[in-house]
């Protein structure tokens, strides 16, 4: 059920596949995070290492796709059947900003907000969905970033605790 | 029963066990079902999202700005996205409960296609008027249906906790079964364990019998049944552990071994009867070890065998205590009326120092008593080297007789029976010599007991017979031939056939053919030999009891078996000159067998003196050096012509 894309890589590897991705577009201005060029879907704040705002680093959707997604497919308790999601993989978004904390706050476009801890984020490989089956969502169908977790992986992921952190419609993440 | 008892309280805790485990399971499914994100939650952000976009309009539509249409888009998009919501999962069931609720959400959904289409020209302030007027209507609507979505969450949320309850209470009753069934299988386990321990007791009594039972067949195979003695299997073992327990380095005369044997023992069981003799073995027994009590272990090897081992003792000592003990059992016993005399032989070795083994310890000790025995009974006798020599002779000459060719090594001898009425020859008795190639002239005193107890006495008898008669069909046949039989020869071979053979070949009468057989060969009173000779007298062969009055002279066997003839023994005839007891010792025998129509002979005639006698005693024959010494053959035959087959006697 469950397809992470990267996840047969050594991490190594990984590592300079995110520094090329970042020297080839979001990095071209030496350790500065270049401005998005589109409407930003994505604001992250807090104790972030690198911005592109007054302290804030903006992402619009292609700079979130050079980042290099990934994959899951999973059954939800909002959908019937396995769903396939597809995008950034959230603890590589963690790293282009360089958070430094150890939970992150997500509010969603209708101020809806939880608390995630950011060690799910590796642990459990979770993603910042961008597409559901092959199409990006809208803000009407989840869209435009769900937090999505591979609840199938293991079984103490289809709980309300997670299925809590499961935020749609996200549109902030603030790192604390 | 109480098993399954047991296995079924058993199964009752697995059964107990596994609906405790359902029942914390549907407690989790019913807490996680409480704790689902709930309607009534959806129906209140529902309404914030409508509220929030009819605000982002209104603010539009007073002054309308790029930005503040972009708000109202995303406004709208939200609000649609809550529509999907309302239209599955459970609140779709929650909206399906009521037509009135549908109807909301049908309004919601019209709506929303409505605006769908008009949004696009929401900076327009006049289809900014319409979207607030169309949504207008709605707000109350959407606030009614979040009070019953409230509504409808605190009723699952009650329905839920009645769940929870009930969950609670099975849980407890549960509980309760797993703590009785505790109990019980505790009560079963004491009750188990109070069967085991009564079972382990009984295990333990009859445990107890068997090793009694043991000890006591343990002490029937060491103890001698009869006088509670330690037995021959205990010797053994005893006198195993003195060698080994001393490393075989026994010092010299700190040990010995006695055997002593009974004399003429087996006439009391033969006269007075078996529990008699018994009786007189448990008496001895008790002589035995109040003289012996210390340092030394009695044991009764059978039949009238004792052997004591004793340590720490001297020679001087040991020589003591045998005369002590020769004295105690020689005295009288009170056997049922009869007083009973026995006396005992006593042989006594001392254990080597090296290399020795119980069986030559056995095997001296035993020696020893044989020299005592021979040596006038009552006594007793130390073990010295040269009866082992004596042992050793005995082997050599048994050896020899084995590979002894009978026609060159040895030679029948022949000495005539007088008559003392006609004075002439009745019988010749055949007598039989041994010259050995390496001892010389062997006594038959010592060569018969080894052909006897080797079986050679079988052929030897054989050719003794074979001669003998063959001697006597060449002579007148008023002569008669006597040929000794001994008891070894009647029970090892059919001495019947044998004879009955001989006298067809040589072609002699039965009844010139005499056998002379010992008392002691009645007085065993085998079938064997009773039989034998009961035949040997129907074939008309005759029967001489040689050597009468030396043995066990029972009168009883003279009556119960008819004997020809009566010799009567050498030791009588040369007392009876100067001895009257004697001389009516041989007028009573001679009396007797003349009234039992016997024939009597006197033996070992030397003297005129002792001729006179015992022709005065009515003796019908006699035997001896004062008509001739045994002689050959050829002598035999030239005395017998030289005289006429007449002697002329005084």
């Amino acid at each position: 059920m469950l397809r992470l894309q990267f996840s047969f890589l050594q991490p190594a590897l990984l590592c300079l596949a995110i520094l090329s991705t970042s020297f080839a577009s979001a990095r071209s201005e030496g350790g500065e995070l270049a401005p998005p060029t589109e409407q930003p879907i994505l604001t992250i704040e807090g104790n972030i290492g690198v911005t592109n705002a007054e302290g804030k680093a903006l992402f619009d959707r292609p700079m979130l796709e050079a980042m290099g997604m990934a994959t899951i497919e999973t059954t939800t308790p909002w959908f019937d059947g396995p769903v396939k999601f597809e995008g950034v993989p959230a603890d590589r978004i963690m790293e282009v900003v360089a958070a430094d904390g150890t939970e992150v706050v997500a509010v969603a476009l209708n101020d809806y907000r939880t608390t995630i801890p950011l060690a799910d984020f590796e642990e459990h490989g979770v993603i910042l969905a961008l597409k559901r089956g092959g199409e990006y969502m809208q803000v009407s169908d989840k869209g435009p970033l769900f937090i999505v977790y591979p609840y199938d992986s293991d079984p103490q992921l289809h709980s309300q605790q997670f299925y809590a952190r499961s935020v749609w419609q996200l549109a902030r993440l603030i790192v604390r | 029963m109480l098993e399954a008892i047991l296995i079924a309280t058993i199964i009752i805790f697995a059964l107990a066990a596994g609906y405790m485990s359902f029942l914390i399971f549907e407690r989790q499914e019913s807490l996680s079902k409480a704790s689902r994100y709930d309607v009534s939650w959806s129906a209140s952000q529902g309404v914030n999202e409508f509220v929030r976009l009819l605000q982002r309009v209104t603010a539009l539509a007073e002054e309308p700005t790029t930005p503040r249409q972009e708000e109202v888009q995303l406004r709208f998009d939200i609000l649609k996205g809550r529509l999907n919501l309302f239209r599955s999962g459970d609140f779709e069931r929650f909206v399906n409960q009521t037509e009135e609720r549908q109807a909301i959400v049908g309004r919601l959904n019209d709506l929303v296609e409505q605006l769908d289409e008009m949004i696009g020209r929401v900076d327009d302030p006049e289809t900014a008027q319409r979207i607030l007027r169309l949504m207008a209507p709605l707000e109350a609507d959407l606030v009614g249906l979040a009070s019953e979505a409230a509504y409808f969450s605190s009723v699952e949320i009650t329905q839920f906790e009645n769940e929870l309850l009930q969950l609670h209470r099975n849980f407890s009753l549960v509980a309760l079964g797993f703590f009785l069934c505790g109990l019980a299988f505790i009560a079963l386990l004491g009750w188990h364990n109070r069967l085991l321990t009564r079972t382990h007791l009984r295990l333990r009594a009859a445990n107890r019998d068997l090793r009694r039972a043991s000890d006591d067949l343990t002490r029937m195979a060491h103890y001698d049944l009869l006088t509670g003695l330690p037995n021959r299997l205990l010797l053994r073992k005893h006198l195993e552990e003195m060698y080994t327990s001393a490393g075989g380095r026994i010092a010299r005369g700190s040990r010995a071994l006695m055997c002593l044997d009974l004399d003429n023992f087996k006439n009391v069981n033969d006269t007075l009867g078996h529990p008699a003799g018994d009786a007189l073995l448990r008496e001895v027994a008790t002589r035995i070890t109040n003289l012996v009590s210390q340092n030394g272990m009695v044991a009764r090897l059978g039949g009238d065998e004792f052997v004591i081992i004793l340590s720490n003792i001297g020679v001087e000592d040991a020589a003591a205590l045998a005369g002590s003990l020769v004295e105690a059992i020689g005295k009288p016993y009170e056997l049922e009326d009869h007083q009973v005399v026995v006396g005992t032989s006593i042989g006594i070795a001392f254990a080597p120092d090296a290399a020795g083994d119980p069986d030559s310890l056995l095997k001296d000790a035993d020696l020893a008593l044989y020299r005592a025995k021979d040596d006038g009974r009552g006594t007793y006798r130390f073990f010295e080297p040269e009866m082992d020599a004596q042992l050793q002779r005995r082997r050599m000459l048994e050896l020899q007789l084995r590979s002894a060719n009978f026609d060159t090594d040895f030679e029948l001898l022949f000495q005539p029976l007088v008559d003392l009425q006609t004075k002439k020859v009745t019988t010749i008795e055949a007598l039989l010599r041994w010259t050995s190639t390496f001892h010389g002239t062997v006594a038959p005193d010592e060569f018969i007991p080894i052909a006897e107890d080797s079986g050679l006495i079988v052929p030897l008898g054989a050719w003794v017979l074979e001669k003998a008669c063959t001697l006597a069909s060449d002579l007148p046949p008023y002569i008669n031939v006597a040929v000794n039989l001994s008891a070894t020869q009647i029970r090892r071979s059919n001495v019947v056939d044998t004879i009955s053979t001989i006298l067809s070949e040589t072609g002699l009468s039965p009844d010139r053919l005499e056998v002379e057989i010992t008392e002691t060969l009645l007085l065993d009173d085998n079938r064997e030999v009773n039989s034998a000779l009961r035949q040997l007298r129907a074939l008309g062969v005759r029967i001489s009891l040689d050597d009468f009055g030396t043995g066990y002279s029972s009168l009883a066997y003279l009556r119960r078996f008819t004997v020809d003839k009566v010799k009567i023994d050498r030791s009588f005839v040369a007392d009876i000159v100067g001895d009257p007891d004697h001389l009516a010792i041989v007028q009573a025998i001679v009396g007797l067998t003349h009234a039992l129509g016997m024939t009597s002979v006197a033996e070992g005639l030397e003297t005129e003196e002792q001729l006179l006698l015992i022709r005065a005693s009515g003796c019908d024959e006699a035997q001896g050096y004062l008509f001739s010494p045994p002689v050959p053959e050829d002598e035999i035959k030239e005395f017998l012509a030289r005289r006429g087959w007449k002697l002329r006697v005084a």
